[in-house]
């Protein structure tokens, strides 16, 4: 594996019964990329993700992460990735503040190490006045936010990102690619999904376009619109 | 063990955030302590349950015989402390109301049982535990006129055999033979009752039957904050996130199995406590059998609750499962209608409900006994409650794994 790839996905399958969600999908991941996954519905994205973040496994395949197989080592793994889920993943009744202490003890952090990753958190996403009120209370934006300081509390190397800025405000959706970028720059590598078109091609280094289980095309995205003679993303997928 | 206290803490925290789940677990024991005290009240009430009654006994025979009398006593279940003094303790104890009664034996009491003479055991009340000390007396009369009737076999035999014109000698080894199997017969009259066997349900009022019922259908309802709070996670995707951590699906059980506990607990606690002391209710037997009862009562329906929840694909599925298996458990395990009465095949059948055991420690509990035992309740809770987890745990693989 070059020294910059971080993560290599090996013909990955998986199968609910007779559907095969992924039929032996194959990419690489570098450090300090953000990797864009975009397809239409049902072509495979959700389950990509979930078998990367570790929720659920292939039925053949695998994936290297860090020179560690998904497989055999996903402790190590787990310690070393972040989620973002497309769901909102909160607890609604506690404070932002309750949510990021729990979260930061359950990646296992504690004493100064988890009042400061905290404290960045909040920071870094511009959470400091609502931090103390209950998540029920907070507008979508804030909640938006929250769910992806959650994912970064613990410095993970690689980031896993399902649609992150669904209903989310443009201030919002500014400050949140900002602190995508800044962690791209920080080294990190970076897997990132979303159904809108113009959010991939502003953040994303790479694509991989997924259509019905199998990669359809994977490369920077002027390579990929001169292989289809197109103009933007969206004329792909039309 | 940081991250499990870490979930523990914020699972308790959630409990204490969610005013909808604080009205439920105060409303339920609320809504029990009204029953225990208003509906049931005259059957519950500490002053028509008879109890334990501690007297004194002043020995002054002090021979085998009035010794082997005394332990006779201490196995009367109705005797609760017996002091063993002397004529001038046993007043102080009546003086400071300590006991109900002093049974005093006078000196030659059993060689006078022997040759007929009957000195009298003599009886001290506690003027201020009239009805205890009634029920002593009347406790020995019983057994004087026990005594009286065997001398009077003993005489009639006697005579009998004598008129026969039977050698002395072997007259007289006859009527030993006779008095000693009389005594070891009455010795032996514990053994001889503990052979009777009878239905828990069958000594039981339908009241007492009923509330045993409710409590175990209260029981059922227990695991609500645990499915709740499972099912939520579930919905809103903090399940998912938890398992690309190193959390571990054990250590988030656990800790809302504790959770569920902690809040049974507190509620059984409320319940006991304000029904016993405030309403002067009568429970039968102590805190601790009791609580044991309920903890594995509420661990069997957790587990039960978990089960229902893995096998589940949404919150509806959820709910229906839950609802028709309360439902069906109540009809089978005999909370609708009394078990002793089913059929065979349905009684049987009922071994496999949760209801059924914890109904059946709590009619042990109301049956009186101050330490009645009921591991074996408790072991078919814990046993259900095991093959639950069990369950859910091989269940919740297979799913994660396809």
């Amino acid at each position: 594996m070059p020294e910059d790839t971080f993560v290599k996905v090996k013909n990955l399958k998986k199968s609910y019964g007779n559907v095969e969600a992924l039929k032996g999908i194959s990419f690489e991941i570098k450090r300090g990329e953000i990797l864009g996954i975009v397809g239409p519905n049902g072509a495979g994205k959700s389950t990509f993700f979930s078998i990367l973040a570790t929720i659920s496994k292939a039925n053949s395949g695998d994936i290297i992460v860090d020179g560690k197989s998904i497989t055999k080592d996903k402790q190590y793994i787990k310690k070393n990735i972040g989620y973002v889920p497309q769901e909102i993943a909160l607890y609604y009744s506690l404070s932002g503040w309750d949510n990021l202490n729990f979260w930061a003890g359950i990646y296992g952090l504690s004493g100064k190490e988890k009042r400061v990753a905290v404290e960045n958190a909040i920071s870094d996403m511009n959470l400091q006045d609502v931090i103390k009120r209950r998540v029920d209370t907070y507008s979508g934006g804030m909640k938006r936010r929250l769910n992806i300081a959650i994912g970064l509390l613990h410095n993970p190397m690689l980031i896993i990102m399902d649609e992150p800025l669904v209903g989310v405000d443009i201030i919002s959706k500014r400050k949140i690619m900002d602190k995508i970028l800044k962690l791209k720059l920080e080294g990190r590598a970076i897997v990132f999904s979303s159904h809108s078109t113009d959010e991939v091609e502003k953040l994303c280094d790479r694509i991989v376009l997924l259509e019905e289980g199998r990669v359809k095309t994977c490369g920077k995205l002027d390579d990929i619109l001169k292989e289809y003679n197109k103009d933007s993303l969206e004329d792909i997928f039309i | 063990m940081k991250v499990f206290i870490n979930i523990l803490i914020n699972d308790i925290k959630l409990v204490l955030s969610d005013w909808k789940m604080l009205v439920i677990i105060f409303a339920m024991p609320v809504l029990l302590i009204l029953y225990f005290s208003y509906a049931v009240y005259p059957v519950l009430k500490e002053d028509t349950v008879v109890q334990p009654v501690s007297v004194a006994v002043v020995d002054k025979d002090n021979t085998i015989e009035s010794r082997i009398l005394i332990s006779q006593l201490e196995e009367i279940e109705l005797i609760g402390k017996i002091h063993r003094v002397s004529e001038e303790e046993s007043l102080s104890l009546i003086d400071e109301n300590k006991i109900a009664a002093a049974i005093i034996i006078p000196e030659g009491f059993v060689s006078s049982v022997v040759s007929g003479d009957n000195k009298s055991i003599s009886i001290l009340g506690n003027v201020k535990k009239e009805q205890q000390a009634m029920i002593i007396k009347t406790l020995i009369t019983g057994a004087a006129n026990i005594v009286s009737s065997g001398q009077a076999v003993l005489y009639s035999y006697y005579k009998f055999v004598n008129e026969t014109g039977v050698a002395r000698d072997e007259l007289n080894r006859e009527f030993d033979t006779l008095t000693q199997d009389i005594i070891m017969k009455s010795l032996d009259r514990n053994s001889v009752v503990s052979e009777i066997k009878t239905y828990p349900g069958d000594n039981l009022t339908a009241t007492e039957y009923y509330t045993a019922s409710l409590l175990a259908l209260f029981l059922l309802f227990s695991a609500v904050p645990v499915s709740r709070f499972l099912l939520t996670e579930r919905i809103w995707g903090i399940r998912s996130r938890l398992a690309t951590t190193n959390a571990g699906g054990v250590r988030i059980l656990t800790s809302k199995l504790i959770v569920s506990l902690l809040i049974s607990i507190f509620q059984m606690s409320l319940i006991f406590f304000i029904t016993s002391k405030i309403f002067k209710n009568y429970w039968g037997a102590g805190f601790f059998i009791i609580s044991a009862v309920f903890i594995s009562g509420v661990f069997a329906v957790s587990c039960w609750s978990l089960f229902v929840l893995v096998v589940s694909r949404d919150q509806r599925q959820f709910e229906i499962i839950r609802s028709m298996g309360i439902l069906l458990m109540a009809l089978i395990g005999g909370s609708i209608y009394p078990i002793a009465k089913m059929p065979d095949k349905i009684r049987a059948l009922s071994t496999f409900t949760i209801n059924r055991w914890i109904q059946e420690g709590f009619m042990k509990v109301f049956s009186g006994e101050r330490y009645p035992d009921v591991s074996y309740e408790i072991m078919c809770l814990v046993m259900i409650g095991a093959v639950f987890a069990v369950s859910s745990a091989v269940i919740y693989k297979i799913k994660k794994a396809g």
